[in-house]
């Protein structure tokens, strides 16, 4: 602004001061004037709804009058069937509500998740099997330790032990280790030995095999009539 | 209960026992007689609403809230007695007519928990009539008072086909209580 009035030095002397004044008070007491020449406001009221209608009366509306149009339209079409009671003829008997909640309640699985184990073994021969195979494994990894120099001769004492082993009882084999059926098993689980992987799957139950099943979601109309 | 805390409470391991008890309570009326008017017998609507809750329960991390608990509930409900009935069927010899008179014939059973009156006997004869799913849309339409969107959504079939169905149904409950009358 300065430097458009260079070539100006009254204007620019002057400093775009105002020259004029107003009375004392008056831009304190100037709306209340204004008002005063205005008279009473005089704006257009709005439009207020005296009465109102129960909370989702509209929503349900449409399907009220529908419901009325069917009604009619039935009560023309089938005079007998809308003159008997809607009720159903059906009754439970006495007390038979009051005891349900409970009867179903005692037939409900357990809410958490409790898989049933397979009996460990179902063949009392494949105990043995599993025990020997495992020697011959432990000799396999041994042997491969030693070195090929001592290869033939660890290979062919793993294979004859394992046919001794064959032939001596699965209790005589846990007394000799020491060992329960369980540990046994287990052992056999941490050093992931093929031989027992059956054992050791446990069989789900319907509960736990729920999330794998079809979703029940659909009416299976099937051929009835 | 909402059906929001109830579901809160049925996927919390520590109350859900509870709160499904509190399902079947809030929900075994309404799905007894479903299952009633369907099977007829109340023995056998007792064996088919035990085994709808007891699927509820099995396939309850299932439920995805899509639908209410109500529309799926009846779902189970539908499905349990439609397996029922394809069960009973086979048991008579696969034929039709053959359900359909077991179970009119079972509304005159001693201990049927049946009001007896001869103008509902009538009306539950011409139901039995019925095809299948004209009954089933019939009932939850007639009794239950369901909306035709829920009905819908409960046996997964389009409106139109749902309205031409009860009004079929109708006509032909109609005539045959006619035919009594007269």
């Amino acid at each position: 602004m300065q430097a458009e009035l260079l070539h100006t030095p009254i204007l620019a002397a002057l400093q775009g001061q105002n020259p004029f004044e107003v009375p004392d008070g008056y831009f304190e007491t100037f709306p209340e004037s204004i008002q005063e020449q205005l008279g009473p406001m005089s704006l257009p009221e709005q439009k207020v709804q005296q009465s109102s209608a129960p909370y989702g009366y509209f929503n349900r509306l449409p399907d009220l009058i529908m419901d009325r149009i069917e009604a009619e339209e039935l009560a023309a079409k089938a005079p007998n069937l809308m003159k008997l009671q809607q009720t159903t003829p059906f009754k439970a008997p006495a007390g038979y509500f009051d005891e349900l909640p409970a009867r179903v309640s005692t037939q409900l699985p357990s809410a958490t998740a409790t898989a049933k184990l397979r009996p460990l073994f179902r063949n009392p021969g494949r105990l043995s099997v599993a025990i020997a195979a495992a020697f011959a494994l432990l000799l396999i990894c041994f042997q491969w330790w030693m070195g090929p120099s001592q290869q033939d001769d660890t290979q062919q004492a793993a294979q004859e032990l394992a046919r001794s082993l064959e032939e001596v009882s699965e209790d005589e084999l846990l007394a000799f280790l020491g060992l329960e059926e369980g540990e046994l098993v287990q052992l056999a689980g941490e050093y992931d030995l093929n031989v027992a992987s059956e054992a050791l799957i446990p069989e789900l139950n319907e509960v736990d095999a729920a999330p794998y099943l079809p979703e029940y979601d659909e009416v299976d109309w099937g051929e009835i009539y | 209960m909402d059906e929001q805390h109830l579901l809160r409470k049925l996927q919390s391991p520590e109350s859900q026992h509870l709160a499904f008890e509190e399902l079947v309570r809030l929900y075994q009326e309404m799905l007894y007689y479903h299952i009633r008017r369907m099977v007829i017998r109340h023995d056998d609507a007792d064996d088919v609403l035990q085994n709808t809750f007891l699927k509820a329960w099995k396939y309850l991390d299932k439920f995805r809230g899509d639908a209410s608990l109500k529309t799926w509930l009846y779902r189970i409900a539908t499905n349990e007695s439609l397996t029922f009935l394809k069960k009973r069927k086979k048991e008579l010899h696969e034929d039709v007519s053959d359900l359909q008179d077991d179970l009119r014939h079972s509304l005159k059973e001693e201990g049927t928990y049946f009001s007896g009156e001869e103008i509902q006997q009538k009306l539950q004869d011409a139901i039995l009539q019925l095809p299948e799913r004209q009954r089933l849309v019939f009932h939850m339409r007639y009794y239950d008072e369901l909306k035709y969107d829920e009905i819908a959504e409960i046996l997964e079939v389009k409106v139109g086909g749902l309205k031409a169905s009860y009004h079929h149904a109708v006509k032909k409950i109609e005539k045959q209580l006619t035919l009594h009358a007269g």
